[in-house]
């Protein structure tokens, strides 16, 4: 059985993020599995920090591991034996790891940085987690890049326009999907600057790390001609990647990025797919050095109505069937509603991919 | 301790001036600060930490719909382009709790009331410890400073002459209250006690020296008719109550820039349960000290019983195991007061508290014979005990004039006070005065509050320091008489009285609460915040702000001081201190002063 | 009793401005009132006619003193929303 670690990201708050770990803690404890888990964000109160709405919790059977902030197991109703004090430091104290002893209900705060969850992931595989669970936080993505595959949850609390909903799952499932072994010329990678370079591998031209500013891009036009391609380490704004697109680059130009996430924090989606499909009608090609594939989507209707007259939430729903057919038409990979459907089909695919 | 770089960014469209303070006191800390302007994008942001190299990043915003979004993808940048790990990400603003730090993925979050310190902290790399904003609070003692010298030589002259009348007439003589003292003195260990031990010597000698109520309770288990036990499941409760208090508890000051006055209030709901959460409120709310308010019924009674006894009536009763609960649940910087000023347990309680290691305690023997009821001569026999017990435990304790609420004249109760302090000095025990701030009858009568309260307090505690160089506490509470039922008039009264009490220095002032004039029920907890509230506000609006006494309040306070030179004169030429009680030349029955009954013909010849 | 009535410590004011024509028609009101919404230990600790009404606190008294507390179980884990 292989171990692997999932993250699951929502687009937004209110997504079923939680919604759809606890289908899964549920599922795979239920299969004798042992499970790890953690949060990039916090969960498991019962009651939304910001809308104030209930929100569900996470239960833990015995054996399970666990990653999380210290005040966190004062909280919970779960026993957990601290294994290991790291000097990981949240706002809700130093995280702990350990393994639950006494089945319960566990509030969750973990790692919040990128090369923090990678210290709690190889914990966890050390201590022989077969499938590692990070609860996402928000719409954040960046430490993500530490796991072997996303599931998305997305719904109308990240908009109740459906065609954008849809639109949106479609370029980040298109993003995601770029090969992640992208292979750069020897000699070439810095983590403190992007590179344009020839085919020999001479690098023509040099820029920041993170491409923000489209104007700075302006400075390529005499290398252009010769460019084989160009590497970025950092993020890429939504602009930079337009104008990119726009640039004459030779046809069979690389574009390579670090990871999918580098570009899907550009913060316009349909700028980054609109980027990709233009490169590819130019017979360019667009990788990453490292994968972050998205395994499945899950959908939930649910979203807070803010009620200007109260200033308070209320919980409202869109039209489930559409939402759900519209993003299962959009992307290339299995949707669910959880609700509606229960969690055997989703369980189905991380089963495949575990054993 | 290197210097960071900080950089300050209000994602706010309004300049945020909690950032720029704490802007201000980093800087001031030896670090470098950059204040960007506000209502930039998340992007700029990014790029102003990538082009500064800065070491720490301090947002400020205000929540609203979608800002979390904006925030979390601040944090996502921050950490793709690389700088998370070098950078400390902190998130400040009105809705701002751990929680949702930890949620946003920030390293810290500061919600409203966040200190310059606690900025410095999270920018210099202690780590960030939320929700335990405890500043410990040490005791002060009141007493400390004081030389007792007296400065008005002929009454120290008379004083002298009068307490050697007193410690000679007390020498042979003894009381059931004396010999109570002293059994639980020597027969009664507290920590014996507390390991459940049998206190059988103790239980030997002690009932037969009580009167009938707990003399049953001894011996037939009888509780009183209006008391009950408390079941082990309400005591388990009541010590994980305060245990979960105790945690997120924080102790603010009252006194803003002053050193002083110390700040008691009173407990007495007649439930220890009740009176712990009353308790843990006031110090929540700033109170420096509490005071055990016990019923009078218990004044009458010879003897205490024991056990969690709650009691409907206004005052909680004094039983060890009551006052063991109450102690546990101080704070370690809440001063505790438990008073021994009436009735015939005076030696006893002083012994309790001395066990229970109260800070305070209170005795006066005039006022516990002329206005509470207890025989004059008893109270004497038993007054010197009590003074002899609080000084070899080394507890100070205050002498109040609560006879002037009678109608006895302030300088015949200042006279009174002024013998059972000399005593006290005599037998090596440390005294603070207790003058009352009070609309009096006396005051009503002559008029001396027609214009203003000012005055005639002034008058009162000039005259003492004219006498003495003693620590002076105003009670009890201050401001008696002036308050109503009305909740802003009553905590107004309360406020300018403290605030009078702190523009003339005094060391420590006891407050009442909002519910002081009310007598429909038992006084609630938030009638505590009130005044409490009240008093910071009336700190905080004068500051150090003096006070010149009037031409009126001098001369009152010179009549004052001859008064009691007067009354002292009459004392030492009858020649017996008890008689001169009995005679009312310390407030007679015109006054309103009755000499007491309880415990009449129990003195004991040793 | 409900949940979070359960945490109030002792006694609870409900302090207002009542129009009424006297201080007894304000506090036949005001009692009857604090009835209406469930509350039987009830006292008026202030009342004042002045003008169009009367300025009033009444309390309701819900843990006296000796009484079970129901603050010293509440807040643990959360029971009040039942």
């Amino acid at each position: 059985m292989k171990q692997i670690t999932l993250g699951i990201a929502g687009t937004a708050k209110n997504t079923g993020k939680t919604t759809t770990t606890r289908a899964l803690l549920e599922h795979f404890q239920g299969l004798g599995v042992t499970l790890g888990l953690t949060s990039i964000g916090y969960d498991g109160e019962s009651v939304d920090n910001v809308t104030g709405l209930p929100k569900p919790r996470l239960y833990l059977d015995r054996g399970q591991l666990v990653a999380v902030a210290e005040r966190c197991l004062a909280v919970s109703s779960a026993g957990v034996k601290v294994l290991e004090r790291t000097d990981l430091i949240t706002p809700l104290g130093r995280v702990v790891c350990g393994r639950v002893v006494k089945e319960g209900l566990l509030v969750v705060a973990g790692p919040n940085q990128i090369a923090h969850l990678g210290q709690i992931r190889r914990w966890m595989a050390g201590q022989g987690a077969g499938l590692t669970l990070v609860d996402g936080a928000l719409n954040r993505l960046a430490p993500m890049v530490e796991t072997d595959g996303l599931i998305l949850a997305t719904g109308a609390s990240r908009s109740t326009d459906l065609d954008r909903l849809a639109l949106e799952a479609g370029s980040l499932g298109l993003i995601c999907s770029l090969p992640g072994d992208g292979e750069l010329p020897a000699g070439l990678p810095a983590a403190d600057q992007s590179v344009v370079y020839d085919h020999g591998g001479r690098v023509l031209a040099r820029l920041p790390a993170s491409l923000f500013d489209p104007e700075g891009l302006n400075s390529l036009g005499p290398v252009i001609p010769g460019a084989a391609g160009l590497y970025c380490p950092g993020v890429v704004s939504g602009r930079c990647l337009e104008r990119l697109g726009e640039l004459p680059f030779p046809a069979g130009m690389i574009f390579s990025f670090a990871d999918p996430v580098k570009i899907l924090l550009s913060g316009d989606l349909i700028a980054a797919r609109s980027f990709l499909e233009k490169i590819c009608r130019k017979g360019g090609n667009v990788v990453c050095r490292r994968p972050l594939p998205l395994l499945a989507v899950t959908v939930n209707p649910f979203y807070p109505n803010y009620r200007f007259g109260t200033h308070d939430y209320k919980p409202a729903y869109v039209d489930g069937e559409l939402l759900l057919s519209g993003i299962r038409a959009a992307v290339g990979v299995p949707v669910f509603d959880l609700a509606r459907e229960g969690a055997g089909g989703l369980a189905g695919v991380i089963e495949k991919l575990i054993r | 301790m290197t210097p960071k770089k900080v950089l300050l960014a209000p994602i706010d469209p309004v300049h945020d001036v909690g950032l720029k303070l704490i802007s201000r006191g980093i800087r001031e800390a030896g670090h470098e600060t950059v204040l960007l302007q506000p209502d930039l994008e998340p992007e700029e942001i990014i790029q102003e930490i990538l082009s500064h190299r800065v070491d720490v990043v301090l947002l400020s915003r205000t929540l609203g719909y979608g800002v979390a979004e904006i925030l979390a993808r601040f944090v996502d940048l921050a950490d793709a382009v690389g700088v998370r790990g070098r950078v400390r990400l902190g998130i400040g603003g009105m809705a701002i709790r751990p929680e949702l730090a930890a949620e946003l993925g920030f390293d810290a979050g500061f919600g409203p009331g966040t200190t310059v310190e606690e900025a410095l902290a999270f920018v210099e790399g202690r780590e960030y410890l939320p929700g335990r904003g405890k500043e410990s609070k040490e005791k002060q003692d009141l007493t400390r400073g004081y030389s007792y010298a007296y400065r008005n030589s002929r009454i120290a002259g008379l004083l002298s002459v009068i307490t050697d009348g007193i410690l000679d007439w007390a020498a042979n003589k003894t009381s059931p209250g004396v010999l109570r003292a002293q059994v639980r003195e020597d027969l009664w260990d507290v920590d014996r006690w507390r390991n459940y031990e049998k206190m059988s010597e103790f239980l030997a000698e002690y009932p037969g020296l009580c009167g009938e109520v707990p003399q049953n309770f001894y011996l037939k288990g009888v509780m009183h008719p209006k008391t009950r036990r408390f079941t082990r499941e309400e005591v388990e409760a009541l010590e994980q109550y305060v245990r979960d208090t105790v945690e997120r508890m924080s102790l603010p000051g009252l006194r803003h820039t002053l050193q002083k006055p110390v700040v008691f209030n009173q407990y007495g709901t007649g439930c220890p349960f009740l009176d712990t959460g009353h308790i843990k409120v006031s110090e929540a709310w700033g109170a420096d000290g509490v005071i055990h308010f016990d019923p009078s019924w218990g004044a009458r009674t010879e003897g205490f019983m024991d056990g969690f006894l709650t009691h409907q009536e206004d005052g909680t009763v004094i039983t060890p195991a009551n006052l063991n609960r109450i102690k546990m649940s101080l704070e370690p910087g809440t001063l505790w007061q438990v008073r021994a000023h009436r009735g015939l347990n005076t030696p006893e309680t002083v012994v309790l508290a001395g066990k229970f290691k109260a800070d305070l305690t209170k005795i006066n023997i005039c006022y516990g014979a002329l206005g509470a009821g207890t025989d004059p001569a008893r109270l004497t026999v038993d007054g010197v005990a009590a003074i002899r017990y609080a000084a070899k435990y080394g507890i100070p304790f205050d002498v109040v004039t609560n006879e002037e609420l009678c109608g006895v004249p302030a300088y015949k109760a200042f006279a009174g006070m002024l013998i059972t302090a000399d005593l006290s000095l005599r037998l090596g025990a440390k005294p603070a005065l207790q003058p009352l701030f009070c609309y009096s009858p006396e005051v009503m009568l002559e008029g001396y509050m027609r214009d203003n309260y000012v005055d005639f307090n002034v008058a009162k505690v000039l005259a003492l320091r004219r006498i003495i160089d003693a620590p002076v506490w105003p009670g009890a509470p201050i401001g008696f008489m002036t308050q109503t039922e009305d909740r802003v008039q009553s905590s107004a009264a309360t406020s300018y009285h403290a605030s009078l009490a702190a523009m003339l220095g005094v060391d420590a002032i006891t407050i009442a609460s909002s519910d002081e004039a009310y007598s429909g029920g038992p006084i609630t907890v938030p009638s505590k915040v009130d005044t409490l509230r009240a008093v910071a506000e009336g700190f905080r609006f004068f500051g150090h702000t003096s006070i010149e006494p009037s031409a009126q309040a001098r001369a009152w306070s010179g009549e004052i001081e001859s008064g009691i030179e007067g009354v002292l004169r009459r004392v030492a030429d009858r020649g017996d201190f008890v008689q001169a009680l009995y005679e009312g030349i310390l407030g007679n029955l015109e006054d309103g002063a009755y000499p007491g009954r309880n415990g009449r013909d129990t003195v004991l010849e040793k | 009793m409900s949940g979070i009535l359960r945490r109030i410590m002792d006694g609870m004011d409900i302090e207002t401005f009542l129009v009424c024509s006297s201080e007894d028609e304000g506090r036949r009101l005001i009692l009857q009132f604090m009835k209406e919404i469930g509350f039987t230990d009830v006292d008026i600790v202030f009342i004042q006619f002045q003008g169009p009404g009367v300025r009033v606190r009444a309390r309701a008294y819900v843990h006296r003193p000796g009484d079970t507390y129901g603050w010293l179980k509440a807040g643990r884990t959360g029971e009040d929303a039942l």
